[in-house]
């Protein structure tokens, strides 16, 4: 080989290295979106890859302990001394004001997106 | 927390609250992230990484759901900011971070750009791809090529593996799979693999224009 076409042939080989390095680089939520609506289909080896795992990824982490976040088992006894109701339980009354609070949050969160989209 | 959510905007919504909530409500936030994109992201990293093994995609996504959990219970997750280019871009982290691990050269993105420039420079294929070249045109034409990558046999995805860590000759490839893989792939075989993978490199750089 000439040394011309030699280096002909380290220049096509620099560019297909490059084609196929993983750099590093940040993915935007364009690209995501552009990939979402193109034709992705999983492959068959990837599906089967993924069922091997777990269908929670946390399954072998420990669950983490706050401090700030009592342990139920050590709070059990204590603080349903004045409850009727079990541990696990609330009255109506109290059920119907969490989902008050919880649909107020909600509203909060998404007019907070509707403002920033 | 409901266990299914089918609507996207619902389920988001549910997520940032449980990853603001208990630890059984991020843990839970967690899995129903996972569920969501685990497929899409597999497809995506099969794209972007076309050579590495399926079941280290897998890994890569089950750890990036891992490092997620762990900046929420560290209170470093910024909930108001969506999630998905951050689930995303940790989960290509991961699985660049495992190619990079087994290389012996661990080159930085700045010396293997480097080096490919050193290698272009002065050559007819270097000055046809500088007048044409945009990011957009060189993204193109690696998505085709990655492409056509994925469809190979598993021992010609190794040679592209050890060839996407810059300008390798076919001794150093041959040490560079069995170091990395601890997989034998004789100095045919490489030779034959590097013919391929140029041929359908020309074809497309030819498609584009770029002759």
């Amino acid at each position: 080989m000439s040394l011309e076409s030699e280096k002909e042939e380290k220049a096509v080989e620099a560019l297909m290295s490059a084609a196929l390095r993983p750099f590093e680089k940040e993915i935007s939520d364009e690209a995501i979106q552009e990939f979402f609506d193109s034709d992705c289909t999983i492959s068959v080896e990837g599906k089967a890859a993924l069922e091997r795992l777990c269908d929670d990824p946390l399954c072998n982490i420990k669950p983490h302990q706050n401090p700030q976040e009592p342990a139920l088992e050590v709070m059990g006894d204590y603080a349903a001394m004045h409850r009727s109701l079990a541990l696990n339980e609330v009255d109506e009354k109290t059920d119907e004001e969490l989902e008050r609070k919880r649909q107020e949050i909600l509203k909060r969160i998404r007019e907070r997106r509707r403002k920033t989209e | 927390m409901p266990s299914e959510i089918t609507d996207e905007t619902d389920l988001d919504i549910e997520v940032q609250l449980g990853l603001l909530g208990t630890d059984a409500e991020k843990r839970e936030s967690i899995r129903l992230l996972y569920l969501r994109y685990r497929e899409r992201l597999m497809c995506w990293l099969e794209r972007a990484v076309s050579f590495i093994p399926v079941d280290e995609v897998a890994t890569a996504i089950n750890d990036a759901f891992v490092e997620i959990y762990t900046k929420a219970v560290a209170n470093e997750l910024n909930v108001d900011r969506p999630l998905r280019p951050l689930i995303f871009t940790v989960a290509y982290r991961r699985a660049v971070d495992g190619v990079r691990k087994r290389s012996a050269r661990q080159k930085k993105d700045d010396e293997f750009a480097q080096e490919i420039g050193i290698a272009l420079h002065g050559s007819d294929v270097g000055s046809a791809w500088r007048t044409c070249c945009s990011e957009d045109l060189a993204e193109r034409v690696s998505t085709e090529f990655r492409a056509f990558v994925r469809t190979l046999p598993q021992k010609q995805k190794l040679v592209a593996e050890a060839m996407a860590d810059g300008i390798v000759t076919d001794p150093e490839i041959v040490k560079d799979i069995y170091r990395r893989r601890r997989e034998v792939v004789s100095a045919v075989e490489v030779k034959g693999a590097k013919q391929a993978l140029k041929k359908k490199f020309r074809e497309i750089l030819n498609k584009k224009g770029i002759r």
